[in-house]
């Protein structure tokens, strides 16, 4: 890596950008001036609609009283109402327009209220609507100053103190400086909007320096130079750092600067919330800006390298966009702060400590986690960038292949999938997990199991290896594995379940509780499926069928996608986190991604998916075995005595230690075959 | 039958393009099989062939684009696959698909590569004026690539390939969609770089450039070396009176052998 060729690089992008119109509005119009003039507008436009609505009386119609009931006269001298007589509590509601914003119904409240009883009042309003919520309000709070009135009259009449009912009063003081508000409704809306510009100032020159170079044909004059592909990953990967810091903090500044002059809400406001932000705030929302910017030009240049074309580029950043918004929102729910552990959650993490420097200030230790996490991340997903950027796809880029969208008979027979045919059918298969696999579950738990299974796991992937013409035996790579390598499998896949249980209940603990429901919903479904036809049935649906399932998407079809494009350990890692993924549940995440991790290297290692089919029946069996034996082991209280978890634990030390010492046939030759 | 004749070019120095046995495929098809040939310096070798022959296969593995499969590709006696970066800086690599950076001016452009062949500042500069000069580009270096006409473009990218000065060659039609006299223009550029003891190897469906520019020409057919060896041989081998025709008659001739039985 030579800094004065990574810096030509950058440079040179950069000069290329600013030529481009395109680049130019997305880094300055959209930040500078766009997205603060929107904002500025939607709330004034908020302030305005809510002064119009405060200062117009509520239509309050009644019945079952007239106009000298002693409410009606009360309601009467107040301009905050207007009041209409109506003959039925049916009549219907017309908030806003002049109509009825609400409806009294006074039949339950005699004229003449003996002292010690209770009158009833029916109040009918629409919650959906404004202007029937704030009649509601007024008339509560009218009501309660009424009531008030009348408890103190009562009591007086009784020669009795109010302190009778009344023993304490609690008055609020809000002790929240100005500026903490200011920071808190901040910390609210900044997170987002900042990280949509700072991922949209990225998002074209990631595809243009890459895929679009490709579309163009430029990128083979680059790499006909004397520079290395992890150079121009570098250089390139600059340039789109410095593009989206740049419309990142232009952002933050025109909207601070909006802000702080008090064009966005109304003078009254202001006296309570301090919206200014100070100078040493402003720096450390730069350096999380730096760090976001970091870490999504990185993502969004990595997958834009995929990319064929500029389209395609597209088709695959903006799902990327659209992930990132989500940590987004959900850091604006209150009680998401950071911790340590949340700190080392790329992306999410900056956005937290974005939220906590407006609302708390900077705490030291925890920025430093944020940043080294970061880089750490940043590092990881350049280095896979410049792994994309050596490939020879980047220099055939020209040959478009969307083998996925054409026709059958125009397909030629290949040995197996590419890689981007086995994300996709991933990606698809992940959908319809999420869509119909859950609902076929919700109406039964056994069915629908079986049904997700073999119909939204096994079919789409068999049926896409048909329709794209690939050839089973490689694409499965139904293989016959050596002796040992089964049997490496078949010890791993009995004893395993030590190992795992162990570390996700150290994470469950430690990192991530999972809810009790879930041990709940588990214990449900096997209740369920006792009606299955008891054990014989029980092993085919959570032991067999998931082995053969899962492991022709996961192990055959999206493996021998992967295989050859990843370095081997790249490769069991991607595809045992793609596994975890499929289970669609964060508090078993960390298992799942372990046992495929172990299935992965089993294939891997055998060249062939009997072993990691064998592991996963026998896995799951033995789940099985140990919940019917041991249900506390679910709570993760590994209800089970210690030798059995010693046992357990040093036959998984044996298998790994015997797969260790196969040699992979994929070994020697993986770029080729 | 018919492996290429060793080249008969007297024990002097050592080949500056050089391949054994390169075999390449893309997934199932094959586009080269186990060629060889060798290219010394101060020669003009054509690369002829049919359409899908292998051709442009051939000239990216030199170029390091591509890996070949099995086989060794030297280039001025750097390994292609051992010493990339070695080999590019000594090759000189122009194809119509190594675009120019449309918004780029092509003296930017010019100095952009330059720079990432590390050449001193003032020295590039230099190189640059009198590549403008040579190339004949002081008309427009002043807009940008994008706004140029092809045969404008093709200049820029020469003057590219030629910048730092490399001592091999290396063009995949260089001459397309050129006009007359751009393209006699290319090629006597080629001839003098020849000349001043560099190697040049280009393809070219176009049989006149080659009998005016090249000593020797090597022929690609369905990944296979075909012939090698001087036009005046070929004409002799086969018994024709244009290399157009000793063309058509080596290729014909193949594939009638590999028709049969
Ligand atoms: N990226 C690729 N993917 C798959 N096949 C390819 C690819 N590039 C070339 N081929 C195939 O390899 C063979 C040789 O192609 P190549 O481009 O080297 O031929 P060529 O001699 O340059 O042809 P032309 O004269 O048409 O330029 C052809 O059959 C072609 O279809
Ligand atoms: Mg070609």
């Amino acid at each position: 890596m030579r800094f004065r060729v990574i810096r030509t690089i950058a440079a040179k992008e950069l000069l290329e950008s600013f030529r481009d119109r395109r680049t130019l509005f997305l880094m300055v119009f959209l930040p500078v001036i766009l997205y603060p003039l929107l904002l500025l507008l939607v709330t004034q436009v908020s302030v305005s609609q809510k002064a119009k609505l405060e200062a117009k009386p509520s239509v309050v119609g009644y019945t079952g009283a007239d106009e000298n009931h002693p409410l009606m006269a009360i309601l009467a001298e107040d301009r905050q109402y207007q009041l209409v007589a109506v003959d039925s509590p049916d009549h219907p509601l017309d908030p806003g327009d002049g109509g009825l914003d609400c409806l009294v119904d006074v039949s339950g409240w005699p004229a003449e209220l003996p002292a010690n009883s209770n009158a009833e009042l029916k109040l009918h309003y629409l919650s959906i609507e404004d202007a029937s919520r704030q009649a509601r309000d007024r008339l509560e709070g009218s009501l309660s100053a009424w009531s008030d009135a009348e408890v103190a009259r009562r009591l007086e009449e009784l020669e009795l103190s109010v302190s009778l009912v009344e023993p304490v009063t609690v008055e609020s003081l809000d002790q929240s400086a100005p500026s903490q508000v200011g920071g808190f409704v901040l910390g609210a809306i900044l997170p987002i909007l900042v990280i949509l510009t700072v991922i949209l100032g990225a998002f074209y020159p990631a595809i243009d320096l890459t895929a679009g170079e490709k579309e163009r044909g430029s990128i083979q004059t680059l790499y006909v130079a004397p520079i290395s592909s992890f150079e121009i990953a570098a250089g390139k990967y600059l340039a789109v750092v410095s593009i989206s810091m740049v419309s990142g903090m232009a952002n933050l500044l025109s909207i601070a600067l909006l802000f702080s002059h008090k064009l966005l809400l109304g003078e009254q406001m202001l006296e309570k919330v301090d919206f200014s932000i100070s100078g040493s705030t402003l720096v450390v929302l730069f350096f999380t800006i730096f760090l976001i910017a970091l870490f999504f030009s990185a993502l969004l240049l990595t997958v834009a390298v995929l990319a064929r074309s500029y389209k395609e580029a597209q088709n695959y950043l903006t799902p990327v966009m659209l992930a990132a918004v989500v940590p987004a929102s959900v850091v604006q729910l209150p009680g998401f702060e950071l911790t340590p552990a949340l700190a080392l959650v790329p992306a999410v993490n900056a956005m937290l400590l974005m939220k906590q420097v407006l609302v708390e200030g900077v705490v030291p230790q925890l920025l430093f986690l944020v940043a080294a996490s970061t880089a750490l991340y940043t590092a990881l997903v350049l280095m896979g960038a410049g792994r994309l950027f050596a490939q020879e796809e980047v220099i055939l880029g020209e040959r478009g292949n969307m083998t996925l969208l054409a026709r059958r008979s125009q397909m030629r027979p290949r040995r197996r999938p590419s890689s981007g045919e086995g994300l996709a059918l991933f990606g698809v298969v992940l959908v319809l997990l999420f869509y119909v696999g859950s609902l076929i579950q919700a109406a039964s738990p056994a069915w629908g199991l079986a049904g997700t299974l073999w119909g939204v796991v096994l079919i789409p992937t068999v049926g896409l290896a048909w329709y794209l013409k690939l050839d089973f035996r490689h694409t499965f790579q139904v293989g016959r594995p050596t002796a040992r390598s089964m049997l490496a499998a078949g010890i791993l896949g009995i004893c395993s379940w030590s190992a795992v249980t162990f570390v996700s209940a150290w994470f469950d603990r430690h990192v991530l509780p999972a809810p009790p429901e879930l041990a709940e919903e588990m214990i449900r479904l096997l209740s369920d499926l006792e009606q299955l036809g008891g054990w014989p049935g029980l092993v085919l649906l959570v032991a067999v069928s998931p082995a053969i399932c899962e492991e022709a998407l996961c192990r055959g079809f999206l493996f021998s996608g992967l295989r050859g494009r990843l370095a081997p350990w790249a490769l069991v890692l991607v595809t045992g986190v793609l596994f975890g993924l499929l289970h669609l549940n964060l508090y078993r995440l960390v298992g799942t991604t372990l046992l495929g991790v172990v299935m992965g290297l089993l294939v891997y290692k055998s060249g062939s998916i009997w072993t990691s089919v064998l592991f996963h029946a026998l896995n799951n069996g033995v789940a099985l075995l140990l919940l019917a034996i041991a249900p506390g082991m679910l709570e993760n209280e590994m209800g089970l005595p210690l030798w059995l978890v010693g046992v357990g634990l040093a036959g998984t030390a044996a298998g790994l230690a015997l797969i260790a010492r196969e040699r992979s046939p994929w070994a020697t030759n993986q770029a080729t075959d | 039958m018919n492996t290429p004749e060793p080249a008969t070019v007297s024990p002097s120095p050592p080949p500056a393009i050089w391949l054994e046995k390169v075999s390449r495929s893309y997934g199932e098809v094959q586009a080269v099989r186990r060629i060889g040939f060798a290219v010394y310096p101060g020669e003009v070798v054509g690369l002829l062939g049919p359409n899908g022959a292998g051709k442009t296969t051939t000239l990216r593995m030199m170029a390091t684009l591509l890996k070949p499969d099995s086989g060794r590709i030297q280039i001025a006696g750097f390994d292609v696959v051992e010493q990339p970066l070695a080999v590019r800086s000594a090759l000189g690599y122009e194809t119509g698909d190594t675009g120019l950076y449309k918004r780029l001016k092509p003296v930017e452009f010019l100095r952009y590569f330059g720079r990432l062949h590390g050449i001193e500042k003032q020295a590039l500069e230099r190189r640059i004026a009198e590549l403008v000069e040579n190339l004949q580009m002081v008309g427009f270096t002043d807009r940008l690539c994008g706004n140029l006409s092809t045969g404008q473009q093709q200049r820029v990218s020469l003057a590219r390939a030629l910048l730092h000065d490399p001592q091999v060659l290396v063009l995949d039609e260089p001459t397309r969609g050129l006009d007359i006299l751009s393209s006699s223009f290319v090629l006597e550029s080629l001839k003098r770089a020849a000349d001043s003891g560099r190697a040049v190897l280009f393809s070219t469906h176009i049989m006149s450039e080659v009998e005016l520019t090249c000593s020797r020409v090597v022929v690609l057919h369905r990944g296979e070396v075909l012939a090698e060896g001087s036009i005046s041989g070929l004409l002799e081998r086969t018994g024709e009176g244009t290399l157009s025709r000793a063309f058509l008659a080596l290729v014909s001739q193949r594939d009638a052998e590999g028709d049969g039985p």
